[in-house]
Formats: structure tokens, C-alpha cells, sequence
């Protein structure tokens, strides 16, 4: 490994890890605010692909498709929460977090299984519209022009949110209901209207990502799980109720990790260490929340315990 | 032909995974959905053995399947002190990192997987063909199933769905909840890890497929088809799960492609249908094991509304489900005037006193001879070993001195000193956040205090667990009940009884004599104890259909049969009304008069008058007054602190 080697991998990592951040910031915002484990958070990923894949080859031109590709995953998202997670809490009671897991694992197969019945399982491209070319940053590193969108929409998703969220009206009414639904409620704001629109917003920023992956790379009917778990790492080491800038942080650091690696090691042992990271700092948690060490990475959750 | 036997061999090692996956996440509540990652270990390292060793198929499954359980106790450990969402995240974790590391390591066959497993040839002639197959299928899977109902249906089952109900109610009845959730990853995991090594000699290759992400969601559908915790349901529901593609095929005659998508397609729908119509799956757990009839007309006749309690037991009338949730303001005001009209003498007022000088203040106030514990009346105590130890330190059977506890920067509890004299009840009483049920908390292990000891009958107890406090002979109630509700009444008081052999693994395999002799005997002592607090006619109902009122009496019944003495009553008369209070303020007199040491919190002072020998008002974590209720009531300033300056 040589020292632009490294540089190169550090470059990318930045690439990877902002995508990594932006589908972070999204199921951080499901998550943290509604609680809901909603891992077809990959179902709304593929769903704007493949949208804006046929629409764009049945003719439609490239912008217009990718944004109706985001607003089926919006809609898609919305639609889960309205009219499976919302009645499903309101049924399950204490059992809410696996009957919600269960029925979104159950959304995942049906949303996978229904692509490669409609579109088949061959892997999909999307164009960027643009000419991806090299820009050398000297050193013999670079990157595509594409990295830098990516990157760029990966700054503008975190500064819009943590502006919204920190300064706009609505942004106060999320965080109320993050801290306690129940308060949230006696101010006037409705859980219920706040948990619509983060899954809207979450919904959306899993189909930006989707894209951006896409056109780097390639889609497929599964493409959506893992990026979903790569997320789910990021959101859990960032700390359910952080910031975006937070989230944004953990994704990096994963991508910088994984791209680190797969040069040190090889690509293969990448996901090793990513969930291998997660699994320990896991195992761990338990530890450091009895022993909390001062530079720790995340927040922890407040443990209630039942004295009154 | 061959076609069938071949999909019903790979139903039935689906099914191993379900029943034991339902047993974990049904029955025990741990959402852990890791199975394909453990089946991955267990096949993977059965068929490393076998291409590389030349072992043989058996003693490959058995590494396999120990593996599998070793690395299932390891997933445990972690799982023990996480909440549910965390869980989920660690076994998905895991079960990812386990199918990743396969790949990454060449040896392992990378993404293609490890080939040329030797055939299994357990009975001579190598197992080639599926019929030839099916038999030793059919015996792993029939041993695997044989071995999870057990586990699931005797009292290591009931102490796991305890827990899944309410973990720190079971310890607080002497169970070891941390025990038991980490023998059932573990022995929930050498299954699954057996069913990873029946598929990878079925299918002759270890591969990432065989262990990947949509297998769990397989099994977790045939569990949620079967009703979580109920494995006969999860048995079948994984034969039928894995007939559906193949029926497809032949039935409907599409391609086998197209087939595996809608197989795929119609597990997703049953999950989410399932889920919104019965969040616990689809058939239920079934209430009681021994008879699955009787459970069904029970559950019939609980869904249908209960009947009215029979004449002659303590609540006549008490209306389930409507069963009023009073408020205790009432009785408070009506306390309040009392307070004002009695004219009593202060007694202490020394926050800092020191426990010798308190000790003597109580000697010298009630002349009382040291409780002996063996009382021959029909509490129904259980052989309870504690009561043996420790019976000579005199009065008292339960001391704490100078407790210390802060919660973040707010100290809720500081510099505590109190004493349960035994055979007497003693009554906490002050305003709310005064910290009385955290001296609870204290006291039984649940929290541990920053400083200051806590001695029960001459024994330090102060960092013992919750679950070794309750064997020990002291066991307290829950302000919020805590009833088991998906169990029955009688299951919840059995849970309590202490020292049941079925318990144990060892005991519940090699011993089943006495497992069935001692099942017997626990039932017989919970309905001795439903006796006593008068629910013994209501045994094999639900307990989520029971009143408030009535579930109070069950928390007491499931405190006794514990074969606990010191009893720590947390608001035993709070959020029932008035006809339902008289039962349970019965029960307490008649415990007292057995010579049982009693602790309670409550708010309602006409309560705590007519039970309390012995009063201790706390204010700001302190016991800052204590004597008789007159003399409490007697002071303006406590009732200008309790109620609030009039």
C-alpha cells in the first residue's frame, strides 16, 4: 500500500461514507423520532431506482424521472407507516417493536420478490446526465465528477436537515416528539402527523442515496438491505437521537473504514469489519453505559429505570 | 416422488430452525433473529471437518451443533443487558458478520461455497438420494423438536415466559433470569446449529446462500404462521411455508423460477397479514400444556367475558374488566381531617439518627419477642431452605444503614436508616419522590445503593441480586402489579415456588420422574397460596382477565409462594376502590397475624392505620418522623409536608 494508495482510499471513503450518511440521516430520523424499526427502509431504496429506471427508459427525460423516482419512495414510505406500522402499534402493544420489524422484513421480500417478477433480476444502471469524468487532485489521486455530486448532495442533505430540524418551526415539533411523545402531545403537536413526515423525509433521502449508488455502481432487486444495514450501523453508533451532522459523521467514518480495508486487507473483509464494529461496540454498550468514557461517539438513551 | 420427499426433507430442517427460533423469540421474548447466522456455524464448521478431516457425519454434527451453542452463549452475554432494539441489531449483526466472514476466507470456498462434503452414512451405505435421506432427517428433526418442547412446556418454560412477560418480576420471585436467558441462546442455538449441519449434508455444499438473510425471513415466517411459542404451530408452519413454491410448480405449472418468487412474494404477505391481524402470530400459545381442549374452551370462556366470582370468596363482586381504577384522593382528604383532629406526641424527629439509637428507641417502644420463622399455620410456605440461617440476630430481620443513592445528580435516597422488626408490619408513608419505593429497590438488590448496608437476618445482602434476595426469604410486590398476563393465575404463583427440579436441564432430561412428582407439588402449593388470598376457584384463568383488585391478591399469592417472610408491599390498596380493597387489606391482617414481617408503602393512611404496627415517615430520602400513626398523624408539620400547607 502506498501513500497515495492510502490518500486514494481515504478520498473515497469520503465518497462512499457520504451516501452511507445521507441513508444514516434518513433511518436516524425514522428511528429516533417514531421508533419504528423499519428496515423497508431497503424497499423505498430499490423503489426509487427502479422507478426512475423505466420511467426514464420508457422516455421520460432523466431529472423528471429521478425526482418521481423520490416521490414514490416517499409515497411508499408514507404509505407503510399510515396504513401497516401505525395500526400495528396501536394493536401489538408491548410486542410494537417485533410486530414492526417482522411486517417491514415481510414488506422487504414482497418489495424484492414483485421487482424481479416486473423487471426482472438482471442488474440495472442508471445514467447521470452528465459526463463523469476524472478530476486529479494531484499525487495520482482523484476522483469523478460524480464523487463530487455525491459529496455535494451529502453536505447540502446535512446542513438543510440540521437547519430544518434546529431552526424551523416543524423542525421543533420533530424534536419535541423525539424527546417525548407525550408531552409533544399536550403542547398540541400530533405524534401521529410528525411520524408521517419523517418517514416522508427519511423515504426521500433513501431515494437520493439509491440513485447516487446507482449511477456509481449498478442496482438490483436486493440492492436496498445492504446499504439499509450499513446505515443501521451508522445510525446506532452515531446514537439513536443525533444529529444530522452526527449521523453524517458515523457514515464517513464507516465509508473511510471500509475503503481503508479493502486496500489493507481485500473487499471481502469489509462488511467483516463493519458489522464486526458494530457487533462489538454492541456487546460493549452495555459496558459503556455503566462506565461512560469521556470521548465516547455516541449518545446514549435515557434508561428509565422504573422508580417513581 | 423423489420431488416431494426432497421438498418435505428441507421443510423438516427448516423446521428445526423455526422451533427452536419460536422457543427463543416466542416463549422466551428474546428478539433474536440470528438463526440462519447460527445454522451458518454449525454447517460450516460440520463441513470444514468433512473436507478437510474426512470426519465422519455424526461426530461433525455433533461439533457443529456444539459450536453453534457455544457461539449462541456468546450472543447471549451481550443480548442480556440491551433493550429489544438493540438485540435485533446484535443477532442481525452477527448473523451478517458470520455469512461475511465465510466468504472472505478462501478455505471456506469464498462466495461459491465449501464442496465435497463426504455423504453422510450414519446407518452403513452413504445417504445419497432424498428417500434415502428422509430417515435421518426425520430422526435429527424429531430429536430436535422432542428436545425444544420439553424445554418449552416444563418449568424452565414457565420461568421463560415469565420473563418475556416481565424480567424483573421473575427475579424479584427468586428466579435467575440471567441464567436462564443465556441457557436458552445457547441451547436454542446448538438446535439451530444441528439444523445448519443437516442442510449442509442435505445439500452436499456450505454456502453463503444456504445461511443468507431471506432463510431467516423464512423461519421467522413459519414462527409467525405458527403463533410464537407455540412449536407444533412453527413445525408445520414450516412444512407448509416450503410446499408452497413446489405446489406452485406442480400445480399451477409455472416455471420453478417464477414459483421460488411468489413462494417468496406469499411469505412476505403472511408476515405482514399475520402481524396486523395477530401481532403473537397466528395460533395461539396455547394457555395450558396439559390439555389442549380444556385450554381452548378456558380461552374460549375468557374471550366470551368472565362470570362473576363464585359466593364466599373475599370480593364478591368484583366486575372484571370493568373493575373500577379509583382514585385515592378521597380516602387521602378523608386521612387529612383525621390528621388534624388527632392530637398525638412526636416520637422522632432525628434525621441523622443512627441505626443503635433507633434500634433501641423501637425496643424499648414495643416490647416484642424475636419471631421465629417456623410459624405451623396454613401460610402456605413452601420448604424454603433461608429460613433455617440466620434465625438468631433477635428482633429485627431486616436492617439497612446509612443507604446512599443518587440518580444522576439527584439524590433520592440519602442516608437512609430503617429496621423491619420481625413478625410486625412496618408501614413507609411521606409525599411522593420522598424515595420510598426506591428504599425497595434498595433493599432487594434491584438497585445498587452508593453506600450503607443492607442486613437481613444478620446476613449482608447489600450487592446480592434481586433473584438470591427472594431465595433468602424477602420478597416484595410491584406498585404496578406486574401480573404474568398471558399466563394463568395459577402458572403465575407457580413460577414463585422455589427449588422446582424441572427447572434444571439435567434434571428435566435424565430425571423426569420427579420432574412430574415436583410439577405436582408446585401446583398444589400455588393453589394452597391462591387459597389464602381467595383466587384459588379462578386458577386456570387468564390472569390478563382478572380486576385490579384481584391481580393485587395475585401479586401477594405469588410473594408467598416464594416461601418468602418478609413481605414488601409496594402500595398494596392503591388504584382499587373500596369493595375490592377489604380482600386484600384481609389478606395483609392475616399474614401479620401469621407472623409474617411486613413492609408496606401507602398512601391511603386509613390504611396504613389499621395495619401498621410501626410507621416511618420519609421525606427527601430520609426517614425524618417515625412511631405509631397517631403519633405520625399527630405532628401539623408532616401533615403540612404530606399534604401540602393548608
Amino acid at each position: 500500500m502506498t501513500f497515495s494508495e492510502l490518500i486514494q482510499a481515504i478520498v473515497n471513503g469520503i465518497v462512499d461514507g457520504s451516501l452511507w450518511g445521507i441513508l444514516a440521516i434518513g433511518f436516524g430520523l425514522i428511528l429516533g423520532v417514531s421508533g419504528r424499526f423499519h428496515f423497508a427502509y431497503a424497499t423505498t431504496f430499490v423503489v426509487a431506482i427502479y422507478v426512475t429506471a423505466h420511467l426514464h427508459t420508457g422516455g421520460m427525460p432523466l431529472a423528471a424521472a429521478i425526482v418521481l423516482g423520490v416521490v414514490a419512495a416517499v409515497l411508499l414510505g408514507v404509505l407503510i407507516e399510515g396504513y401497516l406500522y401505525r395500526p400495528l402499534v396501536a394493536a401489538a402493544g408491548a410486542t410494537a417493536l417485533l410486530a414492526v420489524f417482522v411486517t417491514s422484513l415481510g414488506v422487504v421480500v414482497i418489495g424484492e420478490n414483485v421487482i424481479r417478477l416486473v423487471w426482472g433480476s438482471a442488474p440495472l444502471t442508471l445514467p447521470t446526465g452528465y459526463m463523469v469524468t476524472r478530476v486529479s487532485l494531484g499525487g495520482g489521486v482523484g476522483v469523478t465528477t460524480l464523487d463530487l455530486v455525491i459529496a455535494g448532495v451529502g453536505v447540502v442533505v446535512t446542513a438543510a436537515l440540521w437547519s430544518f430540524i434546529r431552526h424551523a418551526q416543524y423542525g421543533r415539533a420533530i424534536r419535541a416528539v423525539q424527546e417525548n411523545p407525550d408531552m409533544a402531545t399536550a403542547v398540541g403537536v400530533q405524534p401521529e402527523r410528525v411520524y408521517l413526515f419523517v418517514f416522508a423525509v427519511g423515504s426521500a433521502l433513501s431515494g437520493i442515496a439509491a440513485i447516487l449508488l446507482t449511477q456509481q455502481t449498478a442496482g438490483a432487486p436486493d440492492a436496498g438491505v445492504e446499504p439499509t444495514f450499513t446505515a443501521l450501523v451508522a445510525v446506532f453508533l452515531a446514537g439513536l437521537r443525533s444529529s444530522p451532522i452526527r449521523f453524517m459523521l458515523a457514515g464517513v467514518f464507516i465509508g473511510l473504514l471500509q475503503n481503508v480495508v479493502t486496500i489493507w486487507i481485500n473487499g471481502l473483509w469489509s462488511p467483516v469489519v463493519t458489522f464486526g464494529l458494530l457487533f462489538v461496540y454492541l456487546a460493549f454498550l452495555p459496558y459503556l453505559e455503566a462506565h461512560p468514557l469521556r470521548l465516547r461517539l455516541p449518545r446514549s438513551r435515557a434508561h428509565a429505570l422504573g422508580q417513581t | 416422488m423423489q420431488f416431494w420427499i426432497d421438498v418435505l426433507n428441507t421443510g423438516l430442517i427448516i423446521a428445526v430452525f423455526a422451533v427452536s427460533l419460536s422457543v427463543l423469540l416466542g416463549a422466551a421474548g428474546q428478539l433474536s433473529i440470528a438463526p440462519a447466522g447460527l445454522g451458518g456455524v454449525g454447517g460450516y464448521v460440520a463441513g470444514y471437518l468433512s473436507v478437510y478431516h474426512h470426519v465422519d457425519f455424526l461426530p461433525a454434527l455433533i461439533a457443529g451443533t456444539a459450536a453453534a451453542g457455544v457461539l449462541g452463549l456468546a450472543l447471549g452475554f451481550p443480548a442480556l443487558r440491551l433493550g429489544a432494539d438493540y438485540v435485533i441489531l446484535l443477532t442481525l449483526a452477527f448473523a451478517t458478520v458470520v455469512v461475511a466472514v465465510f466468504e472472505a476466507i478462501p478455505a471456506l470456498g469464498g462466495t461459491d461455497g465449501l464442496f465435497g462434503l463426504k455423504a453422510a452414512a450414519p446407518f452403513g451405505s452413504p445417504l445419497l438420494s432424498p428417500s434415502s435421506f428422509l430417515p435421518l432427517v426425520a430422526i435429527v428433526a424429531a430429536a430436535c423438536f422432542a428436545f425444544c418442547w420439553r424445554l418449552n412446556s416444563s418449568p424452565f418454560g414457565r420461568v421463560l415466559r415469565g420473563i418475556r412477560e416481565d424480567s424483573d418480576a421473575t427475579a424479584a420471585v427468586g428466579k435467575n433470569t440471567v441464567a436462564f436467558k443465556i441457557l436458552t441462546f445457547a441451547w436454542t442455538g446448538a438446535v439451530m446449529g444441528a439444523g445448519g449441519v443437516m442442510l449442509v449434508y442435505y445439500q452436499q455444499i456450505a454456502s453463503p446462500a444456504q445461511f443468507s438473510f431471506d432463510v431467516t425471513t423464512t423461519m421467522v415466517a413459519a414462527v409467525v404462521i405458527g403463533g410464537m411459542g407455540n412449536l407444533l404451530g412453527a413445525f408445520v408452519g414450516a412444512l407448509l411455508l416450503e410446499a408452497i413454491g413446489p405446489l406452485l410448480e406442480k400445480v399451477v405449472k409455472v416455471s420453478p423460477t417464477t414459483a421460488s418468487l411468489w413462494q417468496a412474494i406469499i411469505y412476505g404477505l403472511i408476515l405482514v397479514v399475520v402481524m396486523r391481524l395477530r401481532p403473537i402470530g397466528l395460533i395461539p400459545e396455547g394457555v395450558e400444556v396439559r390439555s389442549g381442549s380444556r385450554a381452548l374452551a378456558r380461552f374460549a370462556n375468557h374471550r366470551g367475558g368472565l362470570p362473576g366470582r363464585a359466593a364466599g370468596t373475599p370480593s364478591g363482586s368484583a366486575a372484571l374488566g370493568t373493575s373500577a381504577v379509583a382514585s385515592t384522593d378521597g380516602s387521602d382528604h378523608g386521612v387529612a381531617s383525621d390528621a388534624n383532629e388527632t392530637d398525638g406526641m412526636l416520637a422522632t424527629t432525628g434525621t441523622d439518627q443512627r441505626l443503635d439509637e433507633l434500634a433501641t428507641e423501637v425496643t424499648l417502644s414495643h416490647t416484642i419477642t424475636a419471631h421465629v420463622a417456623d410459624h405451623p399455620v396454613e401460610v402456605p410456605h413452601l420448604a424454603m431452605p433461608a429460613h433455617t440461617d440466620g434465625q438468631a440476630t433477635g428482633a429485627f430481620a431486616v436492617q439497612a444503614a446509612g443507604l446512599v443513592k443518587s440518580f444522576g445528580g439527584i439524590q433520592a435516597v440519602r442516608g437512609l436508616n430503617i429496621a423491619l422488626e420481625e413478625g410486625k408490619v412496618t408501614a413507609l408513608v411521606g409525599p411522593n419522590g420522598a424515595g420510598k419505593t426506591t428504599v425497595f429497590n434498595l433493599l432487594t438488590g434491584r438497585i445498587r445503593p452508593d453506600g450503607g448496608s443492607v442486613t437481613l437476618r444478620g446476613r449482608v445482602i447489600t450487592h446480592l441480586p434481586p433473584y438470591k434476595v427472594a431465595r433468602l426469604g424477602m420478597a416484595r410486590t410491584f406498585q404496578d402489579v406486574r401480573t404474568f398476563l398471558r399466563m394463568t393465575v395459577a402458572q403465575n404463583v407457580m413460577l414463585s415456588v422455589p427449588g422446582q427440579s424441572g427447572e434444571k436441564l439435567s434434571e428435566l432430561f435424565f430425571r423426569p420422574h420427579r420432574i412430574g412428582r415436583d410439577e405436582r407439588q408446585a401446583r398444589e402449593g400455588a393453589l394452597r397460596c391462591l387459597e389464602f388470598v381467595g383466587l384459588e376457584d379462578r386458577a386456570d384463568q387468564l390472569a390478563g382477565g382478572l380486576g385490579f383488585g384481584d391481580q393485587k391478591l395475585l401479586a401477594i399469592a405469588r410473594l408467598l409462594a416464594t416461601g418468602a417472610d418478609i413481605l414488601l408491599l409496594d402500595e398494596p390498596a392503591s388504584g382499587i376502590d373500596r369493595a375490592n380493597l377489604e380482600p386484600v387489606l384481609e389478606v395483609i391482617e392475616r399474614l401479620r397475624a401469621d407472623g409474617s414481617t411486613i413492609c408496606l408503602v401507602e398512601h391511603n393512611l386509613d390504611v396504613v392505620s389499621r395495619l401498621a404496627d410501626h410507621v416511618l415517615f420519609m421525606e427527601l430520602g430520609r426517614v425524618v418522623a417515625e412511631g405509631t400513626m397517631e403519633q405520625i398523624t399527630g405532628q401539623p408539620e408532616l401533615a403540612e409536608v404530606y399534604f401540602g400547607s393548608a
